[in-house]
């Protein structure tokens, strides 16, 4: 927009990259002062540098990558566990109209629990251990998934559909050159909701049932009244976000080359 | 191979309402003709197409096909009026994917679309995907998938409708050209009584809708054919002998009495 006016494009797109950073700089600086001279209440609202510090000593300690690997893990078991199968009977649902109909009612009753209700019950069934809660996580990803990977096929032009049978495609050629690239797109978009899912749900659990993760260590720092060390646990999800979704659009260039220059 | 059409009609029925598509069309074609189809818009020449692709069931009368039958090879292939490439495959990959579809070894399959993306003068173009082609790129490398198919039967929905002026000339001749280096039966639906003339063998005039086959007029200039074939002194008569057919058809599709 701003290219097409007369007032040099160059600065102004370096200013509108810049000025978010300057903003946080700004914040940081101003709630470092405002604890410093006791205008924020330091124990609801730790200075940035305690917060850091904590992060800090966490990491040297061993204690906070041990919570990072725990929850990764978790998040990815869950990814794994759910989206899989959610991806083959998407296609299968958005494919077929009798799939569809089949699990259309169950998907439409399923799909709007919160997910965490059923960690109780899981845990019943399966015990207090990881997979109680790997399978909480994984029900939880499965519908973004299933829906977005059905609403892929659903949405493909029927004219590719009409090339496959004309040129005598098979059901599985196509398959393979019809039905997964065309709703590859719309399948990468459900990864996306999927493991932002996947790290809420787990954060979720781990702060009421778990010793390890992020969560718990969260928790730990409600328990102690250790606010430094609850920021620091916020701090590191809101990084672990803003990295899946990086990690992702990097994927979406790679795996989608012919929809890069729209 | 031929094939022949034995009072063909189709029916929808769109929101509980049935609609004659087409009604009775009967009309034979032989092995290695070129025949076009013109009528007004709306008449069911796609819908005719399609039946003959085997992608619709007509609702009354047959298709039959004679002749032998190669196994192996295509009975028909179409070449959509949207060029119906896949995004995700670059040149090289659309144009093989008939072949692709029947089996073929890669490295035979590229061989062969390789020489044909030559003939339509795509060859700096082979990477590229779909999206980074102009409208009449794309449709050149249709035509080509469909010949390096090689089925017996071509069928060609209006391929240069959404082309411009001068691109349509140049694509008509193209077709001429790789068409008498590879003979084969032919059905070519259009809305262009010129373009329809210069191809053909035989011109089919449909009526509006409910379609059907008004008349037969066959095109007696002689070939190897190109854009100068137009100049010759019969094709006067031939263009109005079709105009006059669809004039009053036309008129009707647009609702104007009279």
């Amino acid at each position: 927009m701003s290219a097409q006016r007369g007032d040099g494009p160059q600065p102004r797109r370096r200013l509108e990259r810049l000025l978010p950073l300057g903003l946080l700089i700004l914040f940081l600086l101003g709630w470092q002062l405002g604890v410093a001279v006791d205008l924020i209440p330091a124990l609801f609202f730790p200075a940035p540098t305690t917060i850091a510090g904590a992060l800090v000593d966490s990491c040297r300690s061993g204690e906070l990558p041990g919570h990072l690997a725990a929850t990764l893990l978790r998040v990815a078991q869950g990814l794994v566990l759910g989206c899989v199968p959610a991806a083959f009977l998407g296609l299968a649902m958005g494919w077929s109209a009798r799939v569809r109909s089949v699990f259309d009612p169950l998907v439409a009753t399923l799909h709007p629990m919160p997910k965490i209700a059923v960690l109780p019950l899981l845990m019943v069934i399966l015990g207090i251990g990881e997979l109680s809660k790997v399978v909480a996580v994984a029900t939880a990803t499965f519908f973004p998934m299933l829906l977005s990977s059905m609403a892929g096929v659903r949405q493909i032009n029927p004219q590719l559909f009409d090339v496959a049978r004309c040129y005598g495609a098979s059901r599985r050629q196509t398959l393979i050159r019809i039905v997964l690239p065309a709703s590859l797109p719309m399948m990468l978009t459900g990864l996306r909701l999927s493991i932002n899912v996947s790290l809420m749900v787990t954060i979720a659990v781990e702060l009421v049932a778990s010793r390890t993760g992020l969560g718990s260590l969260i928790w730990l720092g409600w328990e102690t009244m250790r606010t430094e060390i609850l920021y620091a646990g916020i701090v590191v999800i809101a990084c672990l976000g803003v990295t899946f979704s990086l990690v992702l659009e990097r994927a979406e260039k790679a795996l989608i080359p012919w929809e890069q220059e729209r | 191979m031929g094939f022949a059409l034995h009072g063909v009609g189709k029916e929808f029925v769109t929101d509980g309402r049935p609609l004659v598509a087409l009604n009775g069309v009967s009309f034979a074609v032989r092995r290695e003709e070129f025949v076009s189809i013109v009528g007004p818009s709306g008449c069911g020449k796609t819908t005719l197409l399609r039946i003959i692709a085997g992608l619709l069931r007509p609702t009354a009368g047959r298709v039959v096909f004679n002749g032998t039958f190669s196994r192996g090879r295509l009975r028909s292939a179409l070449v959509f009026q949207e060029h119906g490439l896949l995004p995700w495959c670059t040149v090289l990959d659309n144009v093989a994917l008939g072949l692709e579809f029947l089996g073929v070894e890669r490295s035979v399959r590229e061989a062969r679309a390789r020489g044909f993306i030559e003939q339509v003068g795509l060859a700096r173009f082979e990477r590229s995907y779909p999206h980074q082609l102009s409208v009449g790129m794309r449709q050149r490398v249709a035509i080509a998938r469909a010949f390096v198919a090689n089925p017996e039967i071509l069928l060609l929905d209006e391929p240069f409708g959404s082309l411009d002026a001068q691109t349509r000339l140049v694509l008509q001749e193209e077709i001429l050209r790789i068409w008498r280096d590879h003979r084969k039966l032919v059905v070519h639906v259009t809305h262009d009584i010129e373009e329809a003339i210069l191809l053909s063998d035989r011109v089919l005039v449909m009526s509006g809708r409910p379609g059907t086959i008004l008349e037969e007029i066959p095109i007696p200039l002689p070939r190897p054919r190109d854009l100068l074939s137009l100049d010759r002194p019969e094709v006067g008569a031939l263009k109005w002998r079709v105009w006059n057919l669809l004039k009053a058809e036309v008129r009707t599709s647009l609702g104007v009495s009279g």
